[in-house]
């Protein structure tokens, strides 16, 4: 691949660093984090190879990348590391970047998002369909009702001061 | 089953979500979300026990980053403060595995149970979230963990180690790449089938998830060969102690744990 100089913006690595809390730049491509990566077995996560991207200043490429969406977060790379890089943790401060510049993560996250800010939880109560093929719910199961906000006006004014309201599309 | 070890049970009123899924999207958001949980525990003079790991490690991580960054303390205060909550930082989290090993205790575990789970092999899964990231203190040690193995061994049955016992179950992608998270889950399944255990054991409910209930799809995925008993450890802690099935919600798990109950209560009669 060719790599123009006008394709890099030698500030982002400053920002991903001060974002995440860690010293991404003492990376020095190892290859660990790929090693023991279990979703990269399966996706297209290239793990030192996000970093490299990022190190190298490849904004765009790096904030547009679905790779980006495709680490589980289970932190055996960062346990690996020999820099002792908290990698999980970059590639959230990534996520929070790239949507923050526009780029739409995976449909999931907006409709959890949504029902955080309406409900209180990712998703409401679901019905349940056992293996004996019999439904069932919360007041069939005699369970009591979720917990949420007592006062969800004000739960839901502070998360929209956040800046809750603007991801959702509200 | 707590209650029945000496542990009092309160709900936490006024809870919502901790947030973990939407660290992806806002730190803060989910900072905030997670430290009025914890907020809400110290205004109601409750230790924290969250049951799922993504929880735990939230409410871990949330702690330390507001112990280390007072003016980000300061701002989550000030949101707070419109539901007139305000976070300290002295609420005590447990995990579940804490409290049943460490708490507990598997002598005490061993003395309430009235018919051991003898002659049954199983497989302890932990998940991730509940072992790493180490440098944060985790209910158990990120490469050789035992508590589970030993709570397992507390109830009278056998349990082994296996080469993908520290392997995610996949639940960090189930959002943004389905397939192959099912297809994560579905590698320690094929593999457990054929390795002599007789059931998967967790405590995380997102675990339990991948593992249970979404086990049709990955057979769907996979190709049939998936079918696995996958059980909550406290399901087996009741069975044990005697409770019904139904009370211990043995109905809704979606994998086959019929032939282990038949197996059980086989023994026992």
């Amino acid at each position: 691949m060719v790599v123009r100089s006008s394709d890099l913006d030698l500030g982002f690595i400053e920002e991903v660093s001060k974002i995440s809390g860690q010293a991404v730049k003492s990376c020095f491509q190892c290859g660990t984090c790929t090693g023991t990566c279990p979703s990269g077995r399966l996706t297209s996560l290239r793990t030192r190879t996000i970093i490299r991207k990022s190190i190298l200043g490849l904004k765009k490429e790096v904030l547009s990348s679905p790779a980006l969406w495709e680490c589980m977060i289970c932190f055996k790379c960062h346990e690996q590391c020999p820099r002792g890089v908290n990698i999980p943790v970059v590639m959230l401060a990534l996520r929070n970047l790239a949507v923050r510049e526009g780029v739409s993560p995976p449909e999931g996250y907006p409709k959890m998002a949504k029902s955080v800010f309406e409900e209180g939880a990712v998703q409401p109560p679901q019905e349940v369909v056992t293996r004996d093929f019999e439904s069932f719910n919360r007041v069939s199961l005699k369970l009591p009702a979720l917990s949420k906000p007592a006062d969800f006006g004000k739960f839901s004014r502070a998360l929209g001061e956040i800046g809750l309201r603007k991801f959702i599309g509200g | 089953m707590l209650p029945k070890l000496d542990i009092d049970l309160v709900e936490i009123k006024g809870a919502a979500c901790c947030g973990f899924p939407l660290n992806s999207i806002d730190n803060l958001t989910w900072t905030y979300l997670t430290a009025r949980n914890l907020a809400l525990c110290e205004d109601q003079h409750l230790d924290m026990l969250p049951l799922c790991n993504g929880c735990h490690l939230s409410m871990c991580e949330v702690k330390h980053a507001l112990q280390a960054n007072p003016a980000l303390k300061e701002r989550v205060n000030a949101l707070l403060a419109s539901e007139d909550l305000r976070y300290e930082g002295v609420a005590r989290v447990r995990h579940v595995i804490e409290v049943l090993h460490d708490d507990i205790g598997p002598e005490k575990i061993q003395k309430a149970i009235s018919k051991p789970l003898a002659g049954l092999k199983f497989a302890a899964h932990y998940g991730c979230h509940a072992l790493r990231p180490s440098e944060l203190g985790r209910p158990d040690d990120a490469r050789n963990p035992k508590k589970l193995e030993t709570l397992i061994g507390a109830l009278g049955a056998r349990w082994d180690i296996y080469p993908e016992r520290l392997d995610c179950c996949g639940a960090g992608i189930a959002v943004s790449a389905g397939e192959s998270s099912l297809k994560i889950a579905g590698a320690k399944l094929e593999r457990l089938r054929t390795a002599g255990f007789d059931a998967l054991v967790t405590t995380c409910p997102f675990c339990m998830r991948m593992y249970d209930a979404r086990q049709e799809a990955i057979g769907a995925l996979l190709g049939g060969a998936t079918s696995f008993p996958v059980f909550y450890y406290t399901q087996l802690l009741g069975l044990c102690m005697g409770v019904d099935e139904a009370s211990l919600g043995l109905h809704l798990n979606m994998s086959p744990v019929g032939e282990v109950i038949q197996k059980f209560q086989a023994r026992t009669s």
